[in-house]
Order: structure tokens, then sequence, then C-alpha cells
């Protein structure tokens, strides 16, 4: 039977061609059930967008909620190990609220995770992928590429106070760089410290510009091997845009974090990066690599989806 | 989609002096000061495109990409935290925000405090940093006849001057932050078109730094 493509919206297509990319890769389909135990969330919440969550009790009296993320439950599901290396993709609804007023929407996310042992090879093949569908989501696209550990060190040798420091990775995370200037003139950080800080967070361009810079300013062995899995893991990936300031005040990734964009759509299309510190919390002695595609921020691209034409099944 | 820079300028005194502060720095366009209804202005020599909107919402225009920039009060970007890029102090419209109370008026903490406001979440994460349990009574304006009338105890608004404050027998009890006019930018608009704007940017601020040494 032959199917007319251009049934399918745009949003519905793109998850279609992830999907295929994902599987072409040898990645497995993973499918998992709407709901999950409240209580998975309320032990992570600071790993969540948002606090909310859409609650309901179940038959046993259990109180359930409607997924507002994907990864807990995949981790929770794969129990991921050393020795091992699962390679997951998903299409899954995610129910999160909404910004403009008090509702919660559905949100429809597709996307990979890598848990196990991760290494170099994996980080670059799942940076590869995110470029990838980035191409598929739009010529003119941007993955941006920071290092949370990189960026924390850094922010560590100006030994001000936790909520000082809090403040302050709010202010990396917006590019305010007066008001962080600011803060840790007021919270009593080093001036050579800050003036580092300050230098890192003003990097930005291609890898091959951008990292021997950064390696200028590196002082410690960790900041020295933080920089060196970034160069490591960039290598030959051209097309990256380093930003050092990209990274937001998350507990639990670790290592490389990136957000791509694609021109004409006003927000980050697709998220990812290294989360071990989500999985030892969880309890699980892995690693763990991996992005979602917002699909939602995707439905008023322009796929010309008439030339498509039809396919067989 | 077109080559021009979208700008927001918030309507009033302030996006006033924001435009004078653009033009001066070679981003004019004839008819953005003209006594007008018109709200969309375009220079197609510069490839700037300004449009005039609501000071409180140059925050959702930037942040969903109708503007690729805008200017807004730090005091809006703070209540309406908008998911944006800020990245340049222009020092105009500089005020504080500010807890004023009735002359003579002491917080014993015996009661719940009640505090009106334009700016809830401002209000509420002030008051919760210190324990204190609050009402919020929000308001659109004339926040300082609350007190008078018994409608609440304090309020917490912007204090340019403190002559208002100072004819209705209020006095600042705490200043909560420093407030001026800042440069916000689309996150993914600072990805595509992050050469024009820091361009602009750059230009505003060695602008501003003259000013600043003038005085």
């Amino acid at each position: 039977m032959k199917i007319d493509l251009s049934v399918l919206g745009s949003t519905e297509l793109i998850s279609l061609m992830l999907m295929s990319l994902y599987r072409g890769a040898g990645y497995r389909r993973y499918r998992m059930d709407r709901f999950e135990e409240y209580d998975l969330y309320v032990k992570n919440k600071d790993f969540l967008v948002s606090d909310s969550v859409l609650t309901f009790t179940d038959t046993n009296g259990r109180l359930m909620a409607l997924k507002p993320d994907v990864t807990l439950s995949l981790i929770k599901s794969i129990r991921p190990k050393r020795g091992e290396l699962s390679r997951l993709y998903y299409s899954e609804s995610v129910y999160r609220p909404s910004r403009g007023d008090n509702g919660f929407r559905e949100i429809s996310q597709t996307g990979v995770e890598c848990m196990g042992d991760i290494d170099f090879g994996t980080e670059k093949e799942i940076l590869s992928l995110a470029l990838d569908s980035l191409s598929l989501c739009g010529e003119r696209h941007i993955l941006e590429v920071s290092h949370a550990a990189l960026l924390s060190c850094f922010v560590d040798a100006l030994g001000i106070s936790d909520s000082a420091r809090h403040r302050l990775m709010g202010q990396i995370w917006t590019k305010n760089l007066h008001d962080a200037s600011a803060l840790m003139a007021s919270s009593g950080a080093g001036c050579a410290a800050s003036e580092r800080l300050l230098r890192l967070l003003d990097l930005c361009g291609g890898p091959s510009e951008v990292l021997p810079r950064a390696g200028e300013l590196a002082a410690t062995a960790d900041e020295k091997k933080h920089l060196a899995e970034l160069e490591q893991v960039c290598c030959g990936m051209d097309s990256l845009q380093i930003d050092l300031s990209a990274v937001s005040d998350s507990s639990y990734y670790n290592g490389i974090v990136f957000r791509g964009y694609v021109d004409g759509i006003p927000r980050r299309v697709l998220s990812g990066g290294r989360y071990d510190v989500l999985l030892q919390r969880l309890g699980y002695d892995a690693s763990a690599v991996g992005f979602a595609v917002y699909m939602d921020e995707l439905e008023r691209i322009d796929i010309p989806v008439a030339a498509l034409g039809s396919a067989e099944v | 989609m077109d080559d021009y820079l979208n700008i927001a300028l918030p309507k009033g005194r302030l996006g006033e002096d924001v435009y004078s502060l653009f033009a001066s720095c070679g981003y004019e366009c004839d008819g953005v000061m003209d006594d007008s209804r018109r709200l969309v202005f375009e220079n197609p020599e510069r490839q700037v495109r300004y449009f005039w909107v609501k000071p409180w919402d140059v925050g959702v225009y930037v942040e969903r990409g109708a503007a690729d920039i805008g200017v807004a009060g730090k005091d809006t970007i703070i209540e309406t935290a908008p998911d944006v890029f800020e990245i340049g102090d222009l020092r105009l419209g500089r005020c504080r925000m500010a807890c004023a109370a009735p002359d003579g008026f002491t917080d014993d903490g015996g009661t719940v405090l009640r505090v009106a406001t334009k700016y809830p979440n401002i209000a509420r994460s002030y008051y919760s940093s210190m324990g204190r349990e609050i009402d919020i009574v929000k308001l659109s304006g004339s926040i300082e006849i609350a007190p008078l009338l018994g409608l609440t105890d304090v309020i917490v608004d912007i204090v340019e001057t403190g002559r208002t404050l100072r004819e209705n027998g209020l006095s600042v009890t705490d200043v909560i932050s420093d407030i001026s006019a800042r440069l916000i930018v689309n996150r993914a608009s600072y990805r595509f078109r992050g050469e024009q704007i820091r361009e602009l940017a750059g230009k505003l601020s060695s602008r501003i730094s003259e000013e600043a040494e003038r005085r």
C-alpha cells in the first residue's frame, strides 16, 4: 500500500525521520508507560524543568504522575551498569506546565540515550547524531557545546558562598556579565579568579579557535583534564560552536552539555549532555549521555512534505 | 525571513531615551519619535526595525523571537523571568526596587504582613528569604495609596526620587535591588545574528562609558 506523506504534519514527519536516523545508527527503540510513580520526581525535583507535576491517584491508591520527563524513567527501566552499553531512542509525550498560563501542555520529545560504559567515541557519536538531527530540522542550525565540570572548576576557584554561587550561575546562564562582575566583587571572590572566569565566559566560536584560548586560562589539573575531554570530543567537528558559559545550574550534568538551535525558531530545539551524577544519585554505577529533540518547537517549521511523495508499506 | 534586526522598545519616556541612545550609535530610523499611531519603523539602510510595545511585554516579544533584541527594565525582567540573554546595562531609567512603609511603622512580626505591589514574585522572594509570612495584594498602579487606606501595611515598588513616597507619608525601609534598563537578546538570535548584535552592544557600551566620563 502507498501512503501519501503529505498527510503528515511537520512534527510527525520530523519525528519519523529522526527515529529512522537513530535506528540506522544502531539504536533500539524503547517504549515507556505514560505514567510513573510520583515518588521518583519528588526525589529528583532539581533535575526537572519545573517543580509542577500532573498527579493522580491510581486504583491501588498510589500517587502517580503523568511523566514530566523521559530520562528518569528510562534510567529506572534500563538499570544501567558498567561493562555494558545500551543505545536507545524514544519518541514519547511529556507533560509540563505551559509558560503562558497556569495549565499543562503535552509535549512530544524524540531523543537518544547511551547508558553504561561511555567513552569519548560514544560522546562524539552522540554529538554527531545531534548535528544530523538538527540538519533534518533546518539547513541553518547551530549546536552549541560547553562543559559543566570545567565551568564548575572556574566557579569553585572564586571561593564564594553557595547562595552567591547559585545566583552567579543564573547570571552566567543569561550572559549577564555586568551583574556577575558586581556579585563576584561583593561576595569576596578573588580578583584574579574573577577575571579568569570572565575571560572564559567571553570565549565563543569554533573549537579550533576557542579551545586553545581556554587552554591558556586553565590552571589546575582538573581544569586541564576537563578541557582535554572537551578537546577530544570536539576534535574534527568544526561545525560545533563552543560557548563555555552555556551551562544551566544543574548539579546533574558533569561533562559535555549542548543545545541545538535552528534558524527561525526562537528557542532551543535540542538539548542534552553527560549526566553520570544523575545515575549515581539513582544508585547506578555507570555513565550516560543523551539528548532530546523538542518536537513542540518544530510545529511551525517549513518542511516541503508534498515534495516527499509517498511511502510504500 | 529578512535580515533586519528587530528591536522592541518599551513605550514611554524610557523607550524614547533608549531610542536616542541607539540613534546616537548610528541606528537611527525615521519616524520612530514622531507623534503618530504607527508602531513599526524600518531603516532599510541600517537593516533595523524598531517597534513600540508595552514595557511589561518586551521580555515576551524577545523570548518568543518576535524581536531579536529589546530593552526592558530590570524590574520587569526579575518579575517575569523571560528566558533570554541579558547582555548589557544601559544605565538609563535608574531607580531602586524597595519596601516602603508609613512613617513610624514597625513590623513587630506578630501578624501576617500585608504587602501591596505590582511585583508579587519579587515581593514573595524577598520576604521568603527572611522567612516572613506575607499576604500579597496585587495592584496595577498607585501602590502608595494602599497603606494610607489601611489596605496593606507596607508596599514593594520602584522608587526613583522618593518624592511620591514622601508626599504620601511613606519612607523606604529596605532596598531590594538597583534597577536600570537592560539590553536583552533572544537566545537563538544571539546564535544566528551574534556578530550584528555584539557590534550593536559594543557601540552602546562605548557610548554609555563616554557619557559616564563626561558627567
